[in-house]
């Protein structure tokens, strides 16, 4: 990367840093721009392209690096949201600070990330697929059912009334005015979500780059080979779905907080399967390209839910399919084309 | 000079189902040797080696190194005994580098957890130095100087059964298992794996060789086995080998006595 910025900005006249205050400028502005360019649902948006991209990241540890293919990850998403809704919501009147539920929310994801690792631990591709598969499934029933006999979630009808991330008293969901901007709620936790972020990407680059890391690469490229090489392939695979589901659940945590309700619909399979596309569109294994998979993801739905309806009228005369489902088709057509075009992802490892 | 004995392999056997796939196997390696470990193709040699590096259970029968019992143990401990091993169809990191797939070798003698791995603390970035010092000292050691930086599928065949051996080595072994490492070799490599061997054991570390090149086998090893239907039929110099009637009827076929 710091090569790159070398490039950009004409070698060994511009040291790296320079590199790094314009990138962090704009990341600082970013909120702004979008707000003043195309309106404040487009800061939300951004708000849920950088928890994916947390989630993504997550999951790019348990499938990119080690390799094992889990179609359930949402669970521990949901895991950290309820965790979050629980503790932090007039359903049982408890209102834990953040500080605290975050990192609550990281051990409990991390132990069920153990709960789901340890009788998969034989199992391999497809039929790991499978039993993840299940047991994201299972979450949610759990989720979904879980009002009697003793009235936990509160059922299909979720919990409402979340708090937000206080800091000092002051909640992030209002709008603020600090010299002058006006800071809004979406505004507020791009910033929270941001450091966040790039929190999960350094601990990720830092994982990635030991010898754990190779570890979990070296299991991914050839198991038998890994464990003739000394590796305790039970211990580190439990690390590698432990590691994902942490960070995980505490994208679940800043979901149930920022939208102040979670519900188990937001759970289903779908939502796994998207995150999974995230990584492997963006390049399974790649910090970099998994991010970059995330926005693509995240946002292109969103554009082409904006852009398909005024460019049927002019071209067409009238809307003759609707937005929302034709988003979902131009969606589909796209992972296909570059499935096709790239296929190990838009910013493969190597 | 007497050499103490390392490696004590006693009364293995293991069927799969009702084949038996090596019976009362009894074999004594002795320290800082090459063992060679030879016998027609489905003589049991691979069922063997798998037994000894914890890939597979034996029916009965236990394995000591250094007279320490690895009978049964899971194969991350057996390496960490001191027992590396090669593969007979390559089996290397394929993505990873020549040098990376060299470090993940030295997995087992470090310990960097997760906290060391995040805060990178000053042990952690020894321990990470001394991982890449150790590694690229090996491919230094096996000549792979050149291609360390490719991804080892890029390599070829026979620098790739090198790079095992350096990844095997990684490990520390007091004793090494190469499971048919000329195999596929043209002549020139042939002879650097030769040199290579010899080499390693000048180092100390005893070697147990399966390979079917018998002018490299008679040529190279201290001790030879012949293995053949899962039976020992044969142990001793590679001379007397050579001369064994049961040896010469295993290979060439002849007349059942």
């Amino acid at each position: 990367m710091s090569k790159l910025f070398l490039m950009f900005f004409g070698g060994r006249k511009n040291p790296v840093w320079v590199g790094y205050v314009f990138i962090t400028v704009a990341l600082i502005i970013l909120p702004f721009l979008v707000e003043a360019s195309m309106g404040r649902t487009w800061v939300r948006i951004l708000d849920f392209a950088l928890i994916y991209a947390m989630l993504a990241l997550g999951l790019n540890i348990v499938v990119g690096f080690a390799g094992l293919l889990d179609l359930g990850y949402i669970a521990f998403y949901a895991v950290g949201a309820y965790t979050w809704a629980l503790l932090a919501s007039p359903q049982f009147g408890l209102h834990l600070p953040f500080w605290a539920i975050i990192p609550i929310g990281f051990v409990v994801a991390g132990i069920f990330g153990v709960l789901l690792g340890a009788p998969t631990l034989r199992l391999r591709g497809d039929y790991l697929a499978i039993v993840t598969l299940g047991f994201g499934e299972i979450v949610r029933i759990f989720l979904n059912n879980l009002d009697h006999p003793i009235n936990i979630t509160n059922g299909p009808v979720g919990i409402n009334l979340i708090d937000p991330i206080q800091i000092a008293g002051v909640s992030l969901t209002k709008s603020h005015e600090i010299l002058g901007l006006e800071f809004s709620g979406a505004h507020s936790y791009y910033y929270v979500l941001l450091f966040l972020l790039l929190a999960t990407v350094f601990v990720c680059i830092r994982l990635e780059n030991s010898r754990l890391g190779r570890a979990w690469v070296a299991i991914r490229e050839d198991e038998t080979a890994a464990q003739a090489m000394g590796i305790n392939t039970r211990n580190v695979k439990l690390l590698a779905f432990a590691m994902g589901a942490s960070f995980g659940g505490i994208a679940g945590g800043m979901f149930a907080s920022f939208q102040g309700f979670v519900s188990p619909e937001s759970f289903i399979l779908l939502e796994s399967i998207m995150v999974l596309c995230m990584v492997v569109l963006g390049g399974m294994g790649n910090i970099w390209g998994v991010i970059l998979g995330t926005f693509l993801l995240a946002i292109l739905p969103e554009v082409l839910r904006d852009v398909s309806g005024p460019i049927q009228e002019n071209v067409l005369g009238r809307v003759w399919l609707d937005p929302e489902s034709l988003r979902m088709v131009l969606f589909g057509l796209a992972l296909i084309l570059v499935m096709l075009l790239r296929p190990s992802g838009l910013w493969p490892k190597r | 000079m007497k050499k103490k004995i390392i490696a004590e392999i006693s009364d293995i056997t293991k069927t799969f189902g009702g084949l038996v796939a090596l019976s009362n196997i009894d074999l004594n390696i002795k320290g800082g040797e090459i063992f060679g470990l030879i016998g027609p193709n489905g003589a049991g040699k691979t069922t063997l080696f798998n037994i000894l590096t914890g890939m597979y259970r034996p029916t009965k029968g236990f394995f000591k190194l250094e007279d320490v019992e690895l009978t049964r143990l899971p194969p991350h401990l057996i390496v960490k005994a001191g027992l590396a091993r090669t593969f007979q169809n390559i089996r290397l990191f394929g993505t990873m580098t020549g040098l990376e797939n060299v470090m993940v070798g030295c997995h087992v003698r470090t310990n960097i957890g997760v906290v060391g791995a995040i805060l990178r603390h000053k042990g952690a970035r020894q321990e990470e130095e001394r991982i890449k010092d150790r590694a690229r000292s090996l491919i230094d050691y096996v000549g792979l100087n050149a291609s360390s930086a490719q991804a080892a599928s890029t390599l070829s065949y026979g620098d790739q059964r090198r790079l095992e051996i350096a990844r095997a080595l990684a490990t520390s072994p007091k004793v090494i298992a190469l499971d048919e490492p000329a195999a596929g070799m043209n002549p020139t490599e042939t002879s650097q794996l030769r040199e290579l061997l010899v080499k390693i054991r000048e180092d100390g570390i005893t070697i147990l060789l399966i390979e079917h090149d018998v002018k490299l086998v008679m040529g190279l090893c201290d001790t030879v086995a012949v293995l053949d239907y899962g039976i020992k039929i044969a142990e001793g110099t590679p001379s007397e080998i050579k001369s064994n009637p049961e040896v010469i009827r295993a290979y060439l076929g002849g007349d059942v006595p």
